[in-house]
């Protein structure tokens, strides 16, 4: 190749490339350059030509020199007359120049001025108050939108950025910014943890050995470290004992493996900015998720909601249920027998309302679902209220022992041991000491005449209740309904072995509600008017004997643990104080009161005819009535306090609650399951509401499900399973323990087998990619929290 | 290696690198990291490389090796750095800075991409006309040029054939050899103005004697000289206008990404 031939195969017009060239970074070119003759030395830095300090000498003028010594360099050879041609240079270029900036230069000067320019924009706009306007990468969505629009500075960018104005509320990241806000309706969220968990449920959420490991490594240990570094050396130490637990469960289950299980992010903590990404337009939604970011933690990967996805584990059916409604019996023998169809939605759905799986209800409630069969028979029940005391009748002859302090017991109830001891007094008197060993002779039916005639021990199981029964109307005439709650907390101490907890003490108030006292001391005043020791009206005067100061006293007349001594001379003694005449006369003067007429809308009164207390239930849904079940059920069948030898107690209340309500034991109070709307304390009675709060793991809305006609039909995704032998009522008749846990666990594994459990198919043929959304907070939350992880039955 | 191997091995490393920060980006999206965070240092990085081939210029007397090396690390850097920027941002770029940010560096990046097609075809161009000017000398020569049309005409008015020649170029030559090209053909120039003017002297022949004839041949390649002179000249100057767009928008560049990084780092709570 030829050495002047430039690269690329172009030709050489005469330009000879190797010839040094101009310093391209000099600020000054020479003023000759546009005439294709710059000098080689070029300007000054200081812009001047390099000539301009050069002397010059004037041009000659012809006739200044000697032809003869004409050395062919004269400056003036163009006037020569001789004709001599001057080799000097052209005085033009020769003499100095106006040096010109270098292009060079003149580009770094305009870079320069536009980046000033630029920056001075940049200043100006921080200076204005559309600052945030200018700056703000974006709008922001819909539901933070006003922010920007708030008039003072540190309630628009520093309501989110920690430092956008300055150090805004003593908050230091931005997380903790968005919980300032955000705290009220995801109050977990707090935590920054996977799924709004606490390290001990997400290792109980993952329940695979490995699992164990990685939390304990990688959540725990962390959680430990960043606690010894806040000055909370307890909480990290518990922390990593917490750890060396899972652990040490984990080698014990023998396959444990770090390497395999563990999340490839290992991310200990969350934030928020990590799924909701802001400034994206009002129409961005934050809550929208790429289920790549699902997948980022989640050991079973898989493609799609139609492929891979783990089948379904016992949806929906995996809670429990609280009515024993037997849809299978219902359907196929009550309403058949009606001839009434049997419409699901007709109990299940209301159109009108939303419940968290949309318009649809677990029941609809009593009114709505039962009502129309089972009203009658549960007012029939209910026609002359519950007894909650009824004065029994005792041997005339014993009452006449002044040792059992019993002469004042009525004289309408002295014709031997008859009567019958109510749940609720028997509740109440189980927080008597003296009574205990009474209450464990007493049957289930609660009948005297059913305690066995050995020896003397009806008379002296009945004569010792009976003294119990006249302390209780002493104490609640005097004292009121705190004498009442004294009781029932002394019950609850004594049937648990602990105080009763915040439930407990929520039905305790239901239980004490109405209860009138004047009515008790009417009682007194009538039914035991023979009482000369009666002094209710001045609670300071009032005789030891009958006051009960701060706790249930024992009884002076018999030590704990002992039945009372029953004097057969007594017994046989005669009773001259009744008079049947007396007592006749009385109560033909004025009519019975009957409930069912004068207390149509419930409430408390007296039957003087039968010494009973009744209380008339406001309808179906009494709280009164609710609140003594599960007392009953916590007191009165506990393992600490079974007040009878057989077995446990059948709650015998009007109404048969407990015949359809499945009230759930101890251990099941205050789950998020069981949380109604209004309160906690009736969660167990109600399964027709479930809170729209609650973020369960699992969501689903029936709403626009119900809209497609394939689905209408309800049996088309629940459909019963097939026909057992038995009716639930069959089964839970056929155990031998009659007891309420008995018979609940019959029911609920009845009802937890009534459904077929749905299957991921049902749903994928709609939900894939080539239709409906499949992504997995379609069907998933992502904030549980400790609500939602209760609900998994954790 | 030759020319077309380089490039070939060129293309694949930038390719190879842009596959790799694919998948980084993927990694980090995928474990709900900040691919933000990634691809902004990336890009911060490519940036500073990018801004290395104006100090290398300077650099006339270090041993860094030659420049047309450091060009072609710079135009395959440069596709890269388009590449990750593309990846940075999201889709539509929202806030009037992000805007303005994005914009800066789209219009380097496509001026970038510009100079590097123009590199490659300018030449070729230039190299089919039949002489090199250098463009500071372009103003010397084209006045010689009309100074010569101008007498040549004043001329052909003595041969006794008429004033055919020197009415012609009153009305048409004066202002093509005089007046500057329009804006239209700086930007595009083309023959089009040159072959007409050709066509339209070669039509005098008819109205011309021997040297009239002899004398619209010499006016013909002037008109051919001047013409040439126009194209170096506006091939010349839209590429080092472009040229100095692409620096003069680079140092914007740089301070709107110092304060984008400022203003992130700073909102998210870390400066």
């Amino acid at each position: 190749m030829d050495q002047h031939q430039p690269s690329g195969g172009l030709p050489n017009h005469g330009i000879d490339v190797t010839a040094p060239r101009a310093n391209p970074a000099r600020p000054w070119v020479c003023g000759n350059t546009a005439l294709g003759s710059p000098c080689p030395t070029g300007p000054l830095e200081d812009g001047r030509c390099c000539r301009a300090n050069q002397s010059t000498k004037p041009a000659p003028q012809p006739g200044d020199c000697d032809p003869t010594k004409c050395d062919h360099e004269c400056a003036a050879a163009k006037l020569c007359k001789h004709n001599r041609i001057s080799s000097q240079p052209d005085p033009i270029l020769s003499a100095p120049c106006i040096p010109r900036r270098a292009t060079w230069y003149a580009r770094q000067t305009w870079a320069l001025n536009i980046a000033m320019l630029l920056a001075g924009l940049l200043l100006l706009a921080m200076a204005f108050d559309f600052r945030e306007e200018f700056f703000v990468p974006g709008n922001l969505s819909a539901k933070h939108s006003q922010i920007l629009g708030n008039t003072i500075a540190s309630q628009r960018c520093s309501l989110c950025h920690p430092n956008a104005h300055t150090i805004a509320g003593g908050f230091s990241t931005q997380d903790e910014l968005c919980m300032h806000c955000h705290s009220a309706h995801l109050p977990d969220a707090a935590l920054r943890s996977p799924h709004d968990l606490t390290d001990q449920q997400l290792i109980q959420l993952v329940s695979r050995p490995a699992d164990g490991i990685f939390a304990a490594e990688k959540l725990i240990r962390p959680t430990a470290v960043v606690a010894r570094k806040n000055q909370q050396p307890n909480v990290a130490q518990d922390l990593n004992a917490s750890a060396d637990i899972s652990i040490a469960l984990t080698t014990a289950a023998g396959k444990g493996n770090v390497q395999e299980s563990m999340p490839a992010s290992g991310a200990v903590q969350t934030a928020c900015a990590q799924c909701h990404v802001e400034h994206h337009g009002k129409d961005r939604d934050l809550k929208s998720i790429a289920n790549q970011r699902c997948q980022a933690c989640h050991q079973s990967r898989f493609h799609s909601f139609a492929d891979g996805h783990p089948e379904f584990d016992e949806y929906p059916y995996r809670t429990e249920r609280r009515i024993a409604f037997d849809h299978r019996a219902h359907r196929d023998k009550y309403f058949g027998q009606k001839q009434t169809q049997f419409d699901c939605q007709a109990c299940h759905v209301v159109n009108e309302q939303l419940s968290l799986v949309g318009n649809v209800f677990r029941t609809i409630g009593f009114e709505g679902a039962c009502a129309k069969c089972h009203q009658e028979a549960i007012g029939a029940s209910l026609a002359d209220g519950w007894a909650v005391l009824q004065i029994p009748s005792l041997d005339n002859q014993a009452l006449n022992n002044p040792q059992l302090e019993l002469s004042d017991w009525p004289e309408t109830a002295r014709f031997g041991y008859e009567g019958e001891i109510s749940t609720l007094v028997r509740v109440l008197l189980l927080g008597d000491p003296d009574m205990r060993l009474a209450l464990a002779k007493l049957p289930t039916s609660g009948k005297l005449s059913d305690i066995p005639e050995i020896g003397q021990l009806r008379a002296a199981v009945s004569l010792t209740l009976a003294r119990g029964i006249r302390k209780l109307v002493r104490q609640v005439a005097q004292k009121g309904q705190q004498a009442w709650k004294k009781r029932l907390t002394f019950a609850i101490e004594v049937a648990l072995g602990r105080p009763p907890n915040e439930h407990e003490l929520l039905l305790m108030d239901d239980a004490c509600a109405g209860l009138p006292p004047n009515l008790f001391r009417e009682i007194e005043s009538q039914w035991f008017s023979n009482s000369d020791r009666l002094a209710i009206t001045n609670s300071e005067g009032a005789p030891e004997s009958l006051g009960v100061s701060s706790e249930v006293e024992s009884s002076s007349a018999a030590p704990l643990g002992q039945l009372v001594s029953v004097n057969q001379d007594d017994l046989l003694l005669g009773d001259d104080s009744f008079d049947d005449f007396q007592g006749n006369e009385k109560a033909a003067s004025s009519p019975r009161f009957l409930g069912i007429q004068h207390l149509t809308a419930g409430g408390w009164y007296l039957d003087d005819e039968l010494l009973a207390v009744r209380v008339m239930s406001r309808g179906h849904a009494d709280s009164f009535l609710a609140a003594w079940n599960e007392i009953a059920q916590i007191t009165l069948n506990s393992d600490q306090a079974k007040t009878t030898d057989s077995a446990h107690l059948r709650l015998f209340t009007p109404g048969n609650c407990t015949e359809c309500h499945l009230i759930p034991d101890e251990s099941n109070y205050g789950k998020p399951e069981y949380h109604s709307q209004e309160s906690a304390i009736w969660s167990s009675w109600k399964s027709s509401y479930r809170a729209t709060t609650s973020r369960p793991f699992t969501k689903f809305n029936h709403s626009p499900h119900l809209t497609l006609p394939l689905l209408k039909n309800c049996q088309h995704c629940h459909e019963l399973s097939a026909s057992p032998s038995k009716t639930l009522a069959e089964s839970v008749n056929l155990v031998a323990d009659k007891s309420p846990s008995n018979s609940n666990s019959v029911a609920h594994e009845y009802l937890a087998t009534e459904f077929v459990h749905m299957r991921r198919d049902q749903c994928t043929v709609c939900h894939s990619n080539a239709s409906l959304n499949d992504s997995c907070t379609e069907c998933h939350n992502y904030h549980v929290g400790t609500d939602g992880f209760l609900l998994l039955g954790h | 290696m030759s020319r077309q191997n380089t490039r070939i091995l060129a293309w694949t490393i930038t390719i190879c690198l842009i596959a790799l920060t694919a998948s980084g980006v993927q990694w980090f999206r995928d474990h709900l990291a900040d691919e933000s965070t990634l691809t902004g240092w990336i890009l911060l990085l490519s940036t500073f490389g990018l801004f290395l081939l104006s100090e290398r210029k300077r650099k006339i007397t270090h041993p860094w090796g030659p420049v047309a090396i450091w060009l072609q690390v710079h135009t395959y850097l440069g596709v890269y750095a388009s590449v990750i920027f593309l990846m940075h941002i999201g889709w539509p770029v929202r806030g009037a800075f992000e805007i303005l940010l994005a914009s800066c560096f789209v219009f380097v990046a496509c001026s970038g991409i510009v100079l590097a097609i123009y590199s490659r075809t300018v030449p070729k161009k230039l190299a089919a006309v039949a002489r090199d000017y250098p463009l500071e000398q372009i103003p010397v020569f084209a006045a010689q040029v009309a100074n010569q049309a101008h007498e040549l005409a004043v001329q052909s008015a003595s041969f006794g054939e008429g004033a055919t020649l020197a009415e012609y170029y009153k009305r048409r030559l004066l202002p093509f050899f005089n007046e500057p090209r329009g804006s239209m053909y700086r930007m595009f120039p083309t023959g089009a103005t040159k072959r007409r003017l050709l066509r339209e002297l070669g039509d005098l022949d008819r109205y011309l004697a021997s040297q009239g004839v002899a004398c619209r041949i010499k006016l013909s390649q002037m008109v051919q000289n001047k013409d040439d002179l126009d194209f170096h000249s506006a091939m010349q100057v839209r590429l080092r206008f472009l040229f100095a767009l692409h620096v003069a928008f680079t140092w914007s560049l740089a301070i709107l990404i110092a304060t984008h990084v400022i203003l992130v780092y700073r909102f998210q709570g870390v400066m």
